[in-house]
């Protein structure tokens, strides 16, 4: 996938997600505002509600959602023979659209009236989302390869280097600029024992990274270096910086992303194992 | 992936864990109010049927006064459609406790789909007018408070009868529903008593009494007496005039009253002589049922003797002398006017009232003076000295009978009757033929009042007026107090023998042939030459 496919790719997905969102939230705002004893009187409740045309379309599409961005990724992520098939990168934001649009649709599904057993499917769903978004962030935390795959150490330092060399040799700075930028990491991000502490870490080590760079550029400035050259000699610092700042929280975050994994997989088993019950309980009673 | 496990089965324990009970798990929410006895995992299936939502059926295993109604076609629930929908479409659930299960517009409500159109001023009238639990008979829908249910048709329905019962239960054939009042709906012309004449324009509570009826004041309309008027009105005439009223009166106007048959007899005034042939209106004035005051008859009457006979204020009782038959003649007798102060005697017996009474064409009776001269000329004037006259009454020489026959002691006079006095009439000497008047205090007494003195003069004296009766009585005209032996010329001898008219020659008096007797000259010659 090439990058413009790629960028078109993911705009889609986040097109499609923020406007269902927002279609939905506009539609019924005014049925989803209202109490819960008013709306079977509202003219949108026979829509609108969980079981309504509309509401019980949002529930089975959301769920066929979820349920395809999750079996779809384990399996590529687990099935060998579908190795071939697509970078696993892709198929994570695929999951990542399918699993946030749904939950949406199961959102706007629920009407926002939390209740029974369906409830906990809803909020391990919710669990399941939230941790999603912290299992990407922690995700990205990793160096990865174009691909999506993890870079082992021996990779990273070449990578380390290789950005080293280029700040050196294409840009021709001096010592004392690359042993700065040598130093950002240290300066930005001190080496800690606490892995959730290098988790917050990691959360400011962008903005942080972005503080110091930009004073760099400012700097460079200074010494009279043109400013679209002062940009990609920024733009490499940045990936240097943030590579090795990653590579010091790279433990923390490994070990938070197995624990993440136990986290995460066990709601969203939850979440559908109730969403069954749900689905036997609604054929049976036919709410 | 065994850490996995177990990571994710304590999650689900403890999330399970917090749900009290198994029911709410599967509860999309709590009932309403009125289902929440229905509440518990054992009881879905009460409402629910597998794989056929809630079927009507179910719901009406309960609400059996639903059932009742549409098995009868009543009620907004047995409307077509209505009966087309699922019970739930309307009466969703477990929507929490507060959910209204009824939500009821009463604005857009069509009350026509419950089989009873508001019309008239049902349709102004707010539901609870209606729907409360006093209307609803049913005993558990009663016990609802708050339900549309229960309501009858019929009007008693909601409103109490205020006839209790006595006019049954189709109120609708009198009143209508766009009021109570007026009652349309009743037609009196159809009722047994049809209204005429004034009894149209009667408020109907003048004949339709309140009575008690249950411990209410109920307004009678039913089975009330109308067979005789009396039934509502009062017999004015306390049953005199019977119990038909309607031989005298209509229905139009009480006062407008049917002469013909009408027996003034009955009254407390019978009309009698004079009056049967007044008109009702010289009594009654325009209207005949005033009840004019008939005690008196100056009630009606005037008092023609302007109070002649009034004592005090009151008139005394004209029948004393009026009879009924007519005003005149009077009635007042002889015999009645003999016992006032007044009786009628001798010629006053046949003396006409008019003599009397009348008086500058004005009867009057009640007299002051009932003395002769009150009523009779004083004939005599002043020829009659009062001394004969005691109080102007005229008996001391008069009497009732008859003015002619005067009894009067002429020796009260002086001078006495006597001889052929005694026997002369009255008028022999007091009447004066050219005066045509009684004559008394003219006649002097002496004989020349009287008498003609044949003796033109011979013998008249200063000395005594009444000389006549030197010589004559009042026996005759006959000189027989005469005696010549006492004159100057006493007869003697031959002369005592003769004829007096030998020697009293017949001569001239003021040229009037007269018997000379008073002779002067005696001498001899004077008679015998």
């Amino acid at each position: 996938m090439s990058p413009l496919t790629h960028r078109i790719y993911i705009t889609l997905f986040f097109v499609i997600a923020i406007s269902s969102f927002l279609l939905l939230a506009i539609n019924g705002f005014g049925y989803y505002s209202t109490p819960l004893t008013e709306r079977p009187f509202s003219d949108l409740h026979s829509a609108l509600k969980p079981s309504g045309t509309l509401g019980h379309f949002l529930g089975i599409a959301g769920s066929i959602m979820m349920g395809v961005g999750v079996s779809s990724y384990m399996l590529r992520k687990r099935v060998r023979a579908l190795f071939k098939f697509g970078t696993l990168k892709n198929w994570l934001e695929f999951h990542i659209f399918l699993c946030v649009t749904g939950p949406v649709l199961v959102l706007f599904h629920t009407a926002f009236k939390f209740g029974g057993i369906v409830s906990i499917s809803f909020w391990s769903m919710t669990a399941v989302v939230l941790s999603g978004i912290a299992g990407r962030f922690i995700y990205t935390q990793i160096p990865r390869s174009v691909k999506g795959n993890e870079l082992d150490i021996t990779e990273i330092k070449r990578l380390q280097n290789e950005l080293s060399e280029k700040l050196k040799e294409d840009y021709n700075l001096d010592e004392k600029v690359i042993d700065k930028i040598d130093s950002l990491s240290s300066k930005i991000l001190t080496q800690s024992n606490s892995t959730f502490t290098d988790f917050f870490k990691a959360l400011g080590l962008k903005l942080k990274v972005n503080g110091e760079i930009n004073r760099l550029k400012t700097e460079l400035l200074q010494k009279q270096i043109p400013e679209s050259l002062a940009i990609q000699i920024c733009s490499t610092a940045k990936e240097k910086v943030m590579l090795d700042g990653r590579v010091k929280i790279l433990k923390s975050m490994h070990a938070l992303f197995r624990y993440w994994h136990i986290f995460h997989l066990p709601f969203a088993i939850t979440m559908f194992v109730i969403m069954i019950i749900h689905i036997i309980a609604v054929l049976i009673f036919s709410f | 992936m065994k850490n996995n496990l177990y990571l994710w089965s304590l999650i689900l324990s403890l999330v399970l864990s917090f749900q009290t009970e198994l029911y709410s798990q599967f509860s999309p929410g709590d009932l309403s109010n009125a289902h929440s006895n229905l509440e518990g995992m054992s009881n879905c299936f009460k409402c629910h049927t597998a794989g056929d939502k809630v079927p009507n059926s179910k719901c009406l295993d309960c609400h059996t006064q639903i059932q009742n109604l549409q098995n009868n076609g009543r009620g907004y629930h047995s409307n077509s459609e209505v009966t087309s929908k699922n019970c739930i479409t309307c009466h969703s659930e477990h929507h929490g406790r507060n959910f209204q299960l009824i939500r009821f517009d009463s604005k857009n409500f069509d009350h026509n789909k419950t089989g009873y159109k508001l019309t008239g001023k049902h349709e102004s009238l707010k539901c609870e007018s209606c729907h409360q639990s006093k209307n609803i008979a049913n005993a558990d829908l009663k016990k609802k408070g708050k339900t549309f249910l229960g309501l009858e048709k019929n009007c008693a329905s909601c409103h109490s009868d205020i006839h209790s019962g006595t006019l049954g239960k189709e109120c609708q054939n009198c009143h209508s529903v766009e009021g109570f009042v007026p009652v349309k709906g009743f037609d009196h012309n159809k009722a047994a008593f049809v209204l005429t004449g004034a009894h149209k324009r009667v408020d109907c509570s003048k004949c339709h009494r309140t009575e008690k009826i249950n411990g209410k004041d109920v307004k009678v309309f039913k089975g009330i007496s109308f067979f005789s008027c009396q039934s509502c009105h009062k017999d004015i005439h306390e049953g005199k005039f019977g119990a038909d009223c309607t031989s005298c009166h209509n229905t139009e106007s009480f006062s407008q009253v049917r002469m013909a048959n009408f027996d003034h007899g009955k009254t407390a005034f019978p009309l009698l002589g004079a009056h049967t042939k007044v008109k009702c209106s010289s009594c009654h004035g325009d209207n005949l049922l005033s009840k004019p005051k008939h005690e008196l008859c100056t009630d009606c009457h005037s008092d023609y003797h302007s109070g002649e006979f009034t004592e005090g204020e009151i008139v005394k009782n004209c029948a004393e002398c009026h009879s009924i038959n007519s005003f005149s003649p009077s009635n007042f007798t002889i015999e009645k006017h003999n016992k006032i102060r007044f009786p009628l005697l001798g010629a006053h017996l046949a003396t006409p009232c008019t003599n009397c009474h009348l008086q500058e064409e004005k009867w009057k009776f009640k007299k002051t003076e009932i003395s002769c001269i009150s009523c009779h000329t004083d004939f005599h004037g002043e020829e009659l000295s009062k001394k004969y006259m005691p109080g102007d009454e005229c008996q001391a020489c008069h009497n009732n009978m008859s003015w002619n026959t005067v009894k009067f002691d002429h020796n009260l006079t002086g001078f006495n009757l006597l001889g052929v006095h005694s026997k002369l009439e009255c008028k022999s000497c007091h009447f004066n033929q050219e005066s045509n008047k009684f004559l008394f205090a003219s006649v002097s007494g002496t004989c020349k009042s009287c008498h003609n003195d044949v003796h033109l003069g011979q013998f008249e004296s200063d000395k005594n007026e009444n000389v006549c009766t030197d010589c004559h009585s009042f026996e005759n005209w006959q000189p027989s107090k005469f005696s010549h032996q006492n004159t100057k010329f006493p007869l003697t001898g031959a002369h005592s023998k003769l004829e007096c008219s030998k020697c009293h020659k017949t001569g001239k008096i003021e040229n009037k042939e007269v018997v000379i007797y008073k002779i002067e000259n005696f001498l001899c010659a004077s008679c015998h030459y």
